[in-house]
């Protein structure tokens, strides 16, 4: 009877322990009587699956096979085994349909079986929210510039690992040997499939390595995988460079075409046209107007109109103050302009031909009474403007000299109150005769060699002031003075006097 | 007169914001650092499993929710001194060394003493966090776990218990550590 009891007892634990089995769960207690074998059990997500893989300390042996159960930490659950991973000889199993649970603690019992005798367990607990991340696996296509990295994302069916990925991001690293050129984070959550992505910029025949990892704590990184990129590499580098050479030939073209369109159009380039005012070519010689040689020089004898003038008694070598001498009538009747400091009272009278030499305009009431004492006895010449041949001859010298002083616009008078120095003077050309010395009258040049009209080189002065009368404009000028600086009365507004007729008084003298 | 206190108080108002500032990227950093340090070390304090002793703490699952990065400061904070008390119990029946406890010790209470220091200027918020209802479930956790050691005594199966139990603290806390970026 007792022995029918035990039977039935033991055939009752066996059928329970066959059910068990096939329901694949057993109390928890089930393998507490087995001796523990040291390992190490860890968990990781590869390829979008959640990885369980575990290593014997000792390896000796002969080969073992492995059962993998498991289950929870925080319920009083049965140990559950996996069905892929039963009686085998990997060392890993994928629990990615098993363990759902992130935030769980899942106990993980590895049963190694060696030959039919040696059973023992391997033990430890883990949370799969803590997983660690493997990088995927990636190619690498290199080019003349750039890299072509090409890695494969399974589809994605866990929580855990969809969370897992969103949260940690995803870097592609750069290298060139041993630096980190730069660190790309491209956003794989929602991939799935091939997934490429292009370094670009790269250098060719540079060795460029390339490593994937998530940044994690710890983070995983994949071996780096170089490449020399070779010129030449990539027919897109010879498309490159046509199109670059066909741009770079349009824009010399177009920068050519419109220098040579403004030129013709006159933009650019323009002729130099100037007036000879403005033509400053011989500018340093308008500053510092060359030193006729003096046997190039006619001397010219300037004589007023009507008025046979007395000579003046030049003297520069004793630095007397000639312009202050009362001039003295020549022999001949006329006179030679001297230098005068002192302006005559008349002004607007131009046609007289006073002794006085090139003068300044002065239109001053004192200056001409100032001229006439110095005159000494000349009579006042009279203050009519355009005065001309018809004025009466004997008309006093200050009057003349007034004429003459109005002619020409007044300047600097200061050079001229300076004996021995050049001194300017302005002549009106319309009231006075010019006669060329020339050779037969060499006698006569000489005796007025000092009365003879020098043209001044003053510092602040210039040829133009110097003006020859004329209503020919084309009258040769002196060597020293260029062409366009000759002026006539003409120009004068106020003071010339242009109904003045050339009339020859013979004596090779114009009278105009 | 009015307008030139108005504008002391501004302006120091503004130094103080700037000054009080945290620099939740370093103190990111800082924690992962710490936090790993303390696992590799808790790695090594093996032991056998009992499944017969394991038990459910509840742990308060709003804590691997978003949250600020203050509160979030201060719910580590608040973590890492917990399990520094934890294992300043009686270990002695699990054979653990107790040199790795002494350094896994020493790296948790320089981690909370250093949260503490940049986290005394915001009193006001932390007075917001102490009476929320997270930092309430939070000590009870830790409540049940000590109350657990003690009524197991402190054996070796139930220190395997706490022990997995901390691991799942310690991802919490790299959960709260990743509320830190911006």
């Amino acid at each position: 009877m007792r022995s029918g009891r035990t039977v039935s007892a033991i055939g009752l634990l066996s059928l329970c322990l066959v059910v068990c089995m096939s329901l694949e769960t057993i109390p928890p207690s089930a393998f507490d009587g087995y001796p523990d074998e040291l390992c190490t059990i860890n968990i990781t997500i590869r390829n979008s699956r959640l990885i369980l893989s575990w290593e014997l300390k000792n390896k000796s042996g002969p080969s073992a096979n492995y059962t993998l159960w498991y289950t929870v930490m925080s319920k009083d659950e049965n140990l559950t085994k996996v069905k892929n991973c039963s009686d085998t000889t990997k060392s890993s199993c994928d629990v990615t349909d098993k363990w759902l649970e992130g935030m769980e603690s899942y106990v993980a019992i590895v049963i190694v079986r060696r030959g039919d005798l040696t059973v023992c367990r391997c033990s430890d607990y883990m949370v799969p929210a803590n997983a660690p991340l493997e990088p995927p696996e990636f190619e690498i296509v290199g080019f003349t510039d750039h890299i072509n990295v090409t890695m494969e994302f399974p589809p994605v069916t866990s929580k855990i690992i969809r969370e897992r990925m969103r949260s940690t991001p995803f870097v592609i690293k750069e290298q060139i040997g041993d630096s980190v050129r730069k660190k790309h984070e491209p956003k794989v959550n929602n991939v799935t499939g091939n997934f490429t992505f292009v370094l670009r910029d790269l250098l060719p025949k540079t060795n460029y390595c390339v490593s994937l990892y998530f940044d994690d704590d710890p983070a995983i990184k994949s071996p780096l995988k170089c490449i020399v990129l070779q010129p030449g590499q990539e027919s897109g580098l010879s498309e490159f460079a046509k199109v670059g050479g066909i741009t770079s030939c349009l824009i010399v073209m177009v920068f050519v075409s419109t220098i040579i369109i403004l030129k013709r159009i006159g933009y650019i380039c323009l002729k130099d046209n100037l007036p000879n005012v403005l033509n400053f070519r011989h500018f340093l010689t308008w500053i510092f107007p060359e030193r006729s040689p003096s046997e190039a020089i006619d001397r010219l004898e300037i004589i007023p109109t009507n008025k046979k003038k007395r000579l003046w008694n030049y003297d520069y070598e004793d630095g007397s103050d000639s312009d202050e001498e009362v001039p003295t009538a020549s022999v001949t009747g006329y006179t030679m302009h001297g230098l005068t400091g002192k302006p005559l009272q008349q002004t607007s009278d131009t046609s007289a031909s006073p002794e006085d030499p090139l003068h300044e305009e002065d239109s001053g009431a004192e200056e001409s009474d100032e001229a006439g004492a110095g005159a000494g006895a000349e009579p006042q010449l009279p203050t009519e403007a355009g005065a001309g041949p018809s004025e009466d001859p004997s008309g006093p010298y200050e009057r003349r000299k007034s004429v003459l002083e109005d002619s020409f616009p007044r300047e600097d008078n200061s050079s001229m109150d300076e004996p021995g120095d050049n001194i300017i003077f302005n002549v009106n050309l319309n009231s006075v005769f010019l006669r060329v010395l020339h050779d037969e009258d060499a006698s006569e040049t000489l005796s007025l060699a000092e009365d003879t009209i020098l043209l001044d080189e003053g510092p602040h002065r210039t040829e133009s002031d110097l003006r020859i009368a004329g209503g020919d404009r084309t009258q040769p000028p002196l060597p020293s003075l260029p062409s366009q600086d000759l002026w006539t009365e003409d120009g004068s507004s106020e003071k010339s006097d242009t109904s003045d007729s050339d009339a020859d008084v013979g004596d090779g003298y114009i009278m105009r | 007169m009015n307008n030139r206190w108005i504008l002391h108080a501004a302006f120091l108002l503004c130094f103080s914001t700037t000054a009080l500032s945290i620099n939740y990227e370093q103190l990111q950093l800082q924690q992962r650092t710490n936090l790993r340090k303390c696992q590799k070390l808790l790695e090594q304090l093996n032991g056998k499993i009992n499944l017969t002793y394991r038990t459910d703490f509840k742990i308060p699952m709003e804590m691997t929710e978003k949250m600020q990065k203050s509160h979030s400061a201060f719910a580590i904070q608040e973590m890492l001194q917990n399990v520094f008390l934890v294992f300043r119990n009686n270990f002695s029946s699990t054979g653990w060394n107790e040199t790795l406890v002494e350094r896994l010790l020493d790296e948790l209470h320089q981690q909370t003493v250093f949260l503490k220091k940049i986290l005394e200027e915001k009193q006001e918020e932390r007075l917001t966090w102490e009476t929320s209802s997270t930092a309430l479930h939070l000590k009870s956790y830790y409540w049940r776990v000590q109350r657990y050691l003690k009524l197991m005594k402190y054996n070796s199966y139930a220190w395997m218990v706490v022990r997995a139990e901390i691991f799942r603290n310690f991802f919490i806390i790299r959960r709260l550590t990743r509320n830190f970026q911006k």
